[in-house]
């Protein structure tokens, strides 16, 4: 397969990719996402106490961890560094089965290895939630996690996050834009819930459910007027299977309305309730104002 | 020792600790900042029979406090099998009573 420019464009995705040392669990790889210094990896790579990147001309940086989230596994760093080679990510929502992939790793200590295939699909995978993977057929190994994976262009469509079977899974570039995005205080709804088992009368079967033990004072929830004790059962559309489902319905950014769906102290009444997320950065500051 | 073994009191309750939300716990007027949640109610058992559902609070039994899962087990001798026990919970923000008829621990069972 000639493509034109090949060699360039692997190239500028190289010395977009870094090595990350991960400590005694070994290497990894990440994508260096802004010329000032913001690295995306994943969460897994992105464990160690200390981090030190090494840039593609030897380089190296004491990594700050700025944001996780394991659920994604997506992991921002920070090194002290400008006029960095960033990588250009493209629209993950574009990827489309059939087109080429490349992935730069450090795979087993082999540092800038570069592996072809092409894109098998784009969506969720059963048996990993609801979360959208771009599945390509390169070759990972131990060393690729957190690595870019591009297309033809050298745009990054995903970060190399695992294997499964001949596959490797990758979180779309979107998933990564969304992340940066992501405040915290957007995604908070403030409780604590337990996962149960909720019988459905007249019937033996049982469905799940999530049962607030907590309902912070002036958060989310408690300003819709959900209790401790109240149980949730999903969205307005979509119920809870579980514990990650109710973490995809909170997020996005900004004020917004989200419509749950909870019983409380009777399993045959439905209720509902609309909870303003985002707005509380707004209101404080409002509140000062 | 008629049974052969010592009988157990038993609600059929699946508990947890939880912590009470401070404007509940100085409207009930308690001391105890914790009390246990429902988290799971047997089919058929004295919990079930007394319309216990899943999310109920309980906060005191037979007049003693809840605020440990010990103060429950506490209540559950073996003399109380069969009688009834005064029952006071929080369902949906308000406090409750049922009185509710101990049941004997099945054998081989929790």
């Amino acid at each position: 397969m000639a493509i034109h420019g090949f060699g360039e464009i692997a190239e500028k995705l190289r010395r977009s990719t870094v090595l990350i040392y991960a400590g005694a669990r070994g290497n990894g790889s990440g994508v260096i996402w802004s010329a000032h210094g913001a690295i995306i990896t994943n969460a897994h790579v992105a464990r160690a106490s200390q981090i030190r990147v090494q840039l593609w001309d030897g380089r190296e940086f004491d990594a700050a961890l700025v944001s996780r989230d394991t659920r994604r596994d997506l992991a921002e760093l920070r090194i002290s560094a400008a006029n960095l080679p960033a990588a250009s990510p493209a629209d993950s929502s574009l990827v489309r089965p059939g087109e080429l992939a490349i992935a730069i790793g450090n795979p087993l200590g082999f540092v800038g290895a570069l592996t072809t295939g092409v894109v098998h699909a784009v969506g969720p995978l059963r048996r990993l939630g609801s979360e959208p993977w771009v599945q390509a057929d390169v070759r990972l190994a131990p060393g690729n996690s957190g690595g870019p994976l591009a297309d033809v262009h050298g745009r990054v469509i995903g970060i190399n996050t695992m294997v499964a079977g001949s596959l490797a899974l990758a979180v779309p570039s979107n998933a990564v834009t969304n992340f940066l995005a992501a405040d915290p205080i957007d995604a908070w709804l403030g409780v604590i819930v337990a996962p149960v088992r909720v019988p459905r009368p007249a019937s033996r079967s049982k469905v799940f459910g999530l049962v607030l033990l907590e309902v912070e004072p002036d958060s989310p929830a408690a300003n819709a007027s959900l209790l401790p004790g109240d149980i949730l059962l999903g969205t307005g559309e979509k119920s809870f299977a579980s514990l990650d489902d109710l973490a995809t319905a909170l997020q996005g950014s900004g004020p917004r309305l989200l419509r749950l769906a909870f019983l409380r102290g009777n399993y045959e009444r439905f209720r509902q309730v609309t909870v303003q997320l985002g707005a509380q950065r707004i209101s404080r500051s409002a509140a000062a104002a | 020792m008629k049974k052969g073994h010592i009988p157990q009191g038993y609600l059929g309750v699946g508990l947890q600790p939880v912590r009470l939300p401070e404007t509940l716990r100085q409207s009930l007027q308690r001391p105890e900042k914790t009390a246990a949640i429902v988290l799971e109610v047997e089919p058929e058992s004295p919990a079930h029979k007394a319309g216990i559902v899943i999310g109920d609070i309980l906060l005191a039994l037979a007049g003693h406090s809840v605020a440990r899962l010990e103060d429950v087990h506490s209540q559950l001798h073996g003399e109380f099998i069969g009688k009834p026990l005064a029952l006071k919970f929080v369902r949906g923000g308000a406090s409750q009573e049922v009185n509710i008829v101990v049941g004997e621990r099945p054998r081989g069972g929790e």
